[in-house]
């Protein structure tokens, strides 16, 4: 995959550095083309984005941890959803919560996806190419 | 006839008659014939002269005679004369001669004994006129013209009213008198008093009217009983016509099929004898209809004595009689009524004699009163009843009182019986005559009575012990409480004001009880209040209330039931404190497995992450370090199994499912497919699967960790698995079995193996987290069915599980 300046940028919430590392490690394993950001929490996430005015690398996708250290995943995409201009941006929940709880709620906040990281390494790459295709994939007006 | 006669003779006329013409003309004859004797003596005198001597003595002894006859002749005219005038004196009709005029020339005596009148006062007047009658100028006309024509006869029948006022019927019978030379020369004639005979003649016409008119019919009879009269009533009542009567017999035109013969031959035996019969007959009419007659026969005789006929008069009697019948056929139907009553009805006139008893009196009665009750009998004097003056006294009194009830205890046998006696005058023409008597055995409704007595003092009791307490409202303003809403509202007195009641059961109001009370709309009603006891204590009552409602009336009475139910609510709140904090604790509980999943899960997943990017990282040849590397993974993905297994133990029961309809076979052909167990594994299903209403989940959860345990443990690729549903349960549970053929199960590890985290094997060979069987009982717990396991070692493992037919809520 060589870099294409039309794919989506992708933006990675996860507090867990071996995730992060899992990811970061996955994207070179795949060859993915597309840039990425990653935020350790929700609070940061949010004001990063907040302060780009929804301008990080247009077009994006997000793919969030639920269990976060001061703003969870949930109120993350709650927030997120609330700003116009994010209108129509994709958001993957990544997590290892299987509880229906979560995901109810996940999908109630209009996610475009929902996965759960299995533990072997094989299903982690195999859930996250799924994604990183589906995003890039999908035609974006530009 | 002097010039004629002898001188002799002459002389011996002289002698004898003074005057020739005195002679009476019977003489004159035998005088000639003398003369003539004489004379033919004088002219033969010589040759008579001897004869004459003879015969002058001869003539001496005639004459003699002939004097004798005179005397006696002259003697029987005067007593003739004397008895005429007699007779005609004493005769009662008047008999009367007038002359042309008309004017009385004679009367008798007896004119004046008929008009009071004498007859020198009457003679030479035409004393009719003197009479007080209407007629009189009539019959003096009658007489005029009668004197002028030619008519000899005249006869009449007046009315007049005599001097002393009496009412006379007169009949005046008149004739000419005519002379020798037929010239007329008055009227002679009688008057007679026919006063009573007219009285008489008009009784017997006034009483044939009332024969005529009677309504009694009247049939008389010749000798030989043949009708030869018969009136209009018996026209009437018979249909027979007088005409067609005639001559018949009237037994035979009368009497039918169901006149008694007795009755009949009565009759005749009464007509053979010439009696009088009176009695009742049954006859029949010409169109065949039945009446009763009252029937009297008596027999006519003549003057002389002999049987003239028979008279039988008829009263019509038939609604008599079909009254009489129809009383009979009521006192019948009367007495079949109260023979038929199992009380006891008798009757006593005023003085105390029995006049009627029915059956059960007659049969009954002389249990209760000692003797036998019979018509006629004095019950006053019933030797058998112990209070004599009381009973006297009670009998004397239902003469006299219009109406008395008692209630009287007997003994019979080694009973105890109770009656009540009812006294009803029987008043005939506003008199009382006499008493009934109805007497009812009331000893089984006493007896319910008492038992109604004693089942409300159980039922008292059983609420005093049930804390529970009762009232009425009486739908007016009285409320009657129990002992113990007595007790609780502090109440006075069973019966208490509606609103005090109130006021004491709701003091301030709170619940709608008042409302209800007074809107008779609502038909029940339940609340529970707090009344408030001294020393900051309270007593929670619930109190229950339904209307009952008259019939034809807007009344209604409430009938509430209260319960302490203080107890009740303290026990109930601890109940729900405990609840609530076993609720709280759960869902720490179900926090605490969440967190620990989740928790775990990270560390593990960092460890296998970071395991697996140090074994990629590591040179290929490093195969010792490769092999821990290797095993740390292996051991880090044990970690995830066990605590995805605690998180899914934590979960049943907690999580509800819906509930569906299974074919229990055909769920668990879909499982063993979707399990793709069948390849390496034989399974052999048996038995009839039952279809269930129940969750799905859970269920399958059960067969899949069971079968997954055979796979495991019970050498099922090798040997096989045998599913089996048995229909030999309890009525409400399936039954199911999941068998294996490995080496079993030692008994010392069979309630072992069902505890969280128990294998036996080492876990570190990798098979199971010992969660599986744990989950299992779990479930099954959870649905209310058992599990238990059969198996011995070397013989394979039987878990034998039952689940619900039907959703349990």
């Amino acid at each position: 995959m060589r870099i294409n300046k039309a794919l989506p940028s992708i933006v990675l919430i996860d507090d867990d550095e071996v995730d992060i590392m899992n990811f970061e490690r996955a994207m070179l394993h795949l060859s993915v083309v597309n840039k990425f950001h990653i935020f350790k929490n929700g609070e940061e996430a949010r004001r990063a984005i907040a302060a780009s005015q929804g301008n990080i690398s247009k077009p994006f996708a997000i793919i969030v941890d639920l269990n976060m250290p001061k703003m969870g995943g949930h109120e993350l995409i709650k927030a997120l959803r609330e700003r116009r201009e994010l209108i129509g941006v994709p958001v993957f929940v990544f997590t290892t919560s299987d509880a229906e709880k979560d995901r109810e709620e996940a999908w109630e906040l209009k996610v475009n996806g929902y996965f759960i990281k299995e533990l072997s390494q094989h299903s982690y790459l195999q859930t996250l190419k799924v994604i990183i295709d589906f995003i890039n994939s999908s035609e974006i007006p530009q | 006839m002097e010039k004629q006669l002898h001188r002799l003779l002459q002389r011996q006329i002289r002698k004898h008659f003074s005057d020739a013409h005195s002679i009476p003309d019977e003489l004159k004859d035998f005088l000639s014939s003398v003369n003539l004797a004489y004379s033919e003596f004088d002219s033969d005198l010589k040759y008579f002269e001897g004869i004459l001597e003879q015969s002058m003595r001869e003539l001496f002894i005639a004459n003699n005679e002939l004097q004798t006859k005179v005397d006696v002749s002259e003697k029987e005219t005067e007593i003739l004369r004397d008895e005429i005038e007699n007779i005609v004196d004493n005769i009662n009709e008047v008999v009367f001669k007038t002359d042309l005029n008309g004017n009385w020339v004679y009367l008798n005596s007896a004119w004046e004994k008929l008009t009071g009148i004498s007859v020198e006062d009457s003679l030479g007047s035409f004393s009719l006129n003197l009479l007080e009658s209407k007629h009189a100028k009539k019959i003096n006309e009658d007489f005029t013209s009668l004197l002028k024509s030619t008519r000899t006869q005249y006869n009449r029948t007046v009315s007049f009213t005599s001097s002393k006022g009496e009412d006379k019927w007169l009949s005046i019978k008149a004739k000419v008198l005519t002379g020798s030379d037929k010239r007329v020369m008055g009227l002679i004639g009688t008057i007679a008093d026919v006063t009573e005979k007219h009285l008489a003649e008009e009784k017997v016409k006034w009483l044939a009217a009332v024969i005529e008119k009677t309504n009694n019919t009247v049939i008389i009879t010749d000798a030989d009983k043949h009708i030869i009269w018969v009136n209009n009533a018996f026209e009437k009542l018979t249909g027979y016509s007088l005409h067609e009567s005639l001559g018949e017999k009237p037994g035979e035109l009368l009497q039918g099929k169901h006149t008694n013969l007795e009755t009949i031959n009565e009759i005749r035996e009464r007509i053979r004898l010439n009696e009088n019969y009176t009695g009742t007959i049954l006859n029949y009419a010409k169109d065949g209809r039945k009446y009763w007659v009252q029937l009297s026969i008596d027999p006519l005789f003549d003057l002389d004595g002999e049987l003239e006929g028979f008279i039988a008069i008829q009263a019509d009697v038939t609604e008599e009689i079909n009254a009489r019948n129809e009383l009979i056929r009521s006192e019948a139907l009367l007495k079949a009524v109260l023979d038929s009553i199992p009380d006891y009805i008798w009757a006593i006139d005023d003085s105390f004699k029995v006049t009627f008893a029915n059956d059960a009196t007659k049969r009954d009665l002389k249990a209760i009163y000692g003797v036998d009750i019979e018509v006629g009998k004095d019950m006053r004097n019933l030797y058998g009843n112990k209070d004599q003056d009381a009973w006297e006294a009670f009998l004397e009194s239902s003469l006299t009182n219009d109406f008395k009830r008692e209630r009287i205890v007997r003994i019979i046998g080694d009973q105890k019986r109770f009656f009540d006696v009812f006294f009803h005058p029987v008043i005939e023409l506003q008199e009382k005559t006499g008493a009934v008597l109805y007497i009812r055995d009331i000893s089984d409704e006493i007896q319910s009575q008492l038992n109604l007595e004693e089942k409300t003092d159980q039922l008292k009791k059983a609420q005093i012990l049930a804390d529970l307490g009762s009232w009425v409202f009486d739908g007016k303003n009285t409320v009657s409480c129990s002992e113990k809403m007595i007790e609780w509202l502090n109440l006075s007195s069973e019966k208490v004001d509606f609103m005090d009641f109130v006021k004491a059961i709701d003091p301030f109001d709170k619940t709608e009880l008042r409302s209800f009370f007074l809107e008779p709309d609502k038909e029940d009603f339940t609340t529970e209040h707090e009344l408030e006891l001294p020393e900051n204590s309270s007593r929670i009552l619930r109190t229950m209330a339904q209307r009952s409602r008259f019939q034809n009336s807007n009344r209604s009475i409430v009938r509430g039931v209260s319960l302490d139910i203080t107890q009740q609510e303290r026990v109930k709140n601890q109940l729900k404190e405990h609840a609530t904090e076993l609720e709280s604790m759960n869902t720490e509980l179900n926090q605490f497995a969440y967190a620990v999943s989740h928790d775990l899960k990270s560390p593990v997943r960092a460890v296998y992450n970071l395991a697996h990017f140090v074994l990629d990282d590591l040179p290929k040849d490093d195969n010792k370090a490769r092999h821990k590397l290797e095993m740390l993974i292996q051991r880090a993905q044990f970690m995830e199994l066990l605590i995805n297994g605690i998180l899914n133990f934590s979960r049943v029961g907690r999580k509800k499912y819906a509930i569906s309809s299974i074919n229990t076979e055909q769920l668990i052909r879909q499982l063993l497919d979707s399990l793709d167990i069948e390849k390496e594994t034989s399974v052999s299903i048996t038995g009839k699967w039952p279809k269930i209403e129940s969750e799905e989940v859970p269920f399958i959860q059960v067969f899949s960790n069971l079968l997954s345990n055979a796979i495991k443990y019970g050498m099922a690729k090798e040997k096989g698995i045998m599913l089996k549903s048995f229909q030999d349960t309890m009525p409400q549970f399936a039954h199911f079995s999941v068998q294996d053929f490995g080496k079993g199960i030692e008994k010392r590890y069979q309630e072992r193996i069902f505890d969280i985290f128990q294998t036996l094997d080492e876990s570190s060979n990798g098979k199971g987290t010992g969660i599986g069987l744990a989950i299992v009982k779990k479930i099954i717990a959870d649905k209310g069915g058992r599990l238990w396991l059969e198996s011995e070692e070397d013989k394979g493992a039987c878990f034998h599980f039952t689940w619900p037919i039907d959703k349990i809520e």
